[in-house]
């Protein structure tokens, strides 16, 4: 099935079972001609002698002539019979090895678990594996003449050929890059990119919603968050570090990658690799688009994020205060209906959307910075809660809260975008969120994000079965 | 030579030349005598053959004992199905 050689110990009836029969065959005429040399010597021994001798010579005569004729006769049949077993094995084998490797692959395709390399984002079948004994690559260790189930290291160890034996536990790396790839590997992948225009708070939101996620939504829940990337790790702890001294992630992000890895564990359960892109807010690069493709099979769904203050209306509504706090609020330059054609024409050139078509998956539309100007009491949770206290029946939240916001997006003459949503995209709910919680003012006092979660656990309960169940208990 | 050691050298193929020739056995007893003979060479070439025959074949099946001992050797010592390195 491979050409490629790996560091293992390849089966019986693949390689040693043949030259096994080799040297059988060599040693039997060997032996068969040492035999009868051995009695044609003993004939002529006897032959001279008495008669009972001459017997006996007879006997061994013909012994010799036995070896000869019948021994090649007999090692004729015996040889074949050898090689119809050996093949009927290497068959039996072979259909085996290749009958797993197929349930496998099957498997994985229906599930969409392939590993994805995190740095060049280039999507192969297969993983490069390593021992965890010797650290020897295995290129394709999968159900094959080294073993159908497992196979043996030249060093020993017994590795697991199947995704079905826990081989994605092993330490692999990226075919392409070599780079290594951390954590779970075969197990169901969640994308979702976080498209905006430039300035809108991308980054923030990303490590306030990541913030979040891993201090507050998961533990009482049972869930075991972790950066696969030890570099990513550290990176985003130290801008959580920044948020909490004051100080908005501006400079420290700039080391940060705009794809991050998310590990979500649950004792029990089918792991998930929550994979959060931010992609460049000016346009979607070449490079970002190949990247972006790579992704298209796991989209589960898109964040929309939208700075209010591009919104010309809401410029003009506070235009007196604006300028002001317009370093620390950063307004984007690039107006929403403009950001929003930029992820259609992006959807359309990488993500097979066809022109003119809806976009299937769930997308969240979220106007962030609501902390300026009061914007939380008018369209935040504040308000949310409000609506819910004065509704004459029990009212669901998060219906209110879509309802807030999209009424606010129309009202600030947005209308025309919010019909090109709801147009475009089969599923959209709307919210509101402050990515930072306050307007960074240079003090120490924490920056801590405010409904920053909601849009992606939506998405996450709308396409993921695991936490549409986990919404279910909740709710329950 | 004494008449004792000329009597006992003559064997029997001597002493049947003799009475044949001396005219002891007579002409019946002459085609007796060779009809004898040539039945007991008959039974002679016939156990001789017999003989030959199974000797023969003890040979043979001792030969092919060698070869399936022979070959089960060469299995014994050369199968090892043991996974190898490549």
């Amino acid at each position: 099935m491979s050409a490629i050689q790996d560091p293992a110990i390849r089966s019986y009836f693949f390689g040693k079972g043949y030259s096994d029969l080799r040297a059988v065959i060599v040693d039997t005429w060997r032996r068969n001609l040492v035999s009868a040399q051995k009695e044609l010597t003993a004939m002529r021994t006897l032959w001279p002698r008495s008669w009972g001798a001459k017997g006996l010579a007879l006997v061994r005569g013909a012994a010799a002539a036995s070896v000869l004729v019948f021994g090649t006769a007999f090692f004729l049949v015996a040889s074949a019979a050898h090689v119809v077993i050996l093949l009927t094995f290497f068959l039996l084998v072979y259909l085996l090895f290749s009958l797993i490797y197929l349930m496998e692959r099957a498997y994985l395709t229906w599930k969409g678990f392939f590993p994805v390399c995190p740095d060049c984002h280039s999507k192969n079948s297969l993983a490069e594996y390593f021992c965890p004994k010797c650290g020897s690559v295995h290129r394709r260790l999968i159900p094959s003449s080294y073993g159908i189930l497992h196979r043996t290291c030249t060093c020993g160890q017994e590795l697991p050929t199947t995704f079905f034996l826990k081989r994605g536990e092993l330490p692999a790396a990226c075919p392409d890059c070599k780079r290594m790839l951390g954590g779970l590997i075969e197990v169901r992948k969640v994308f979702v990119p976080v498209f905006g225009g430039p300035a809108v708070g991308k980054s923030s939101f990303l490590l306030s919603l990541l913030r979040e996620l891993t201090e507050h939504w998961a533990p009482p829940r049972g869930f075991m968050l972790k950066f696969p990337d030890s570099r990513v790790d550290s990176e985003v702890r130290r801008a959580w570090q920044s948020l909490a001294q004051g100080q908005p992630p501006a400079k420290t992000v700039t080391n940060l990658p705009r794809a991050l890895n998310l590990q979500v564990d649950r004792s029990g359960q089918e792991g998930r690799l929550l994979y959060l892109y931010d992609p460049a807010g000016e346009a979607f690069s070449e490079t970002e688009g190949l990247q972006l493709h790579t992704y298209q099979d796991y989209l589960s769904g898109l964040v929309f994020l939208i700075d209010p203050f591009s919104i010309a209306e809401v410029r003009e509504i506070y235009g007196d205060r604006l300028p002001r706090v317009e370093s620390a609020l950063k307004p984007s330059q690039l107006p929403t209906e403009d950001a929003f054609a930029r992820i259609l024409i992006g959807m359309e050139e990488h993500f097979g959307l066809e022109k003119g078509a809806r976009i299937k998956k769930p997308v969240a539309v979220v106007v962030n910075k609501i902390d300026a100007f009061g914007l939380e009491q008018r369209i935040g949770e504040p308000a949310v809660q409000a609506r819910l206290r004065s509704a004459p029946a029990p009212a669901d939240a998060e219906a209110i809260r879509n309802q807030i916001v999209r009424e606010q997006l129309m009202r600030w003459g947005l209308s025309d975008l919010v019909h090109q949503l709801e147009t475009r995209c089969a599923v959209v709910r709307y919210f509101a969120c402050t990515s930072l919680g306050r307007m960074p003012d240079g003090t120490a006092q924490p920056l801590a994000g405010r409904g920053v979660l909601e849009p992606l656990l939506w998405i996450l309960e709308s396409s993921d079965s695991m936490f549409k169940a986990e919404k279910r208990k909740q709710a329950a | 030579m004494s008449q004792s050691q000329g009597r006992q050298g003559r064997g029997f193929f001597g002493w049947l030349l003799f009475l044949i020739l001396s005219g002891h056995l007579g002409c019946f007893g002459i085609i007796v005598v060779f009809v004898l003979l040539a039945i007991a060479a008959y039974f002679a070439a016939v156990i001789g053959y017999v003989v030959i025959r199974i000797l023969l074949a003890i040979g043979v099946l001792f030969g092919a004992g060698i070869t399936i001992r022979n070959y089960g050797q060469a299995l014994y010592n050369n199968i090892k199905p043991e996974r190898v390195t490549p």
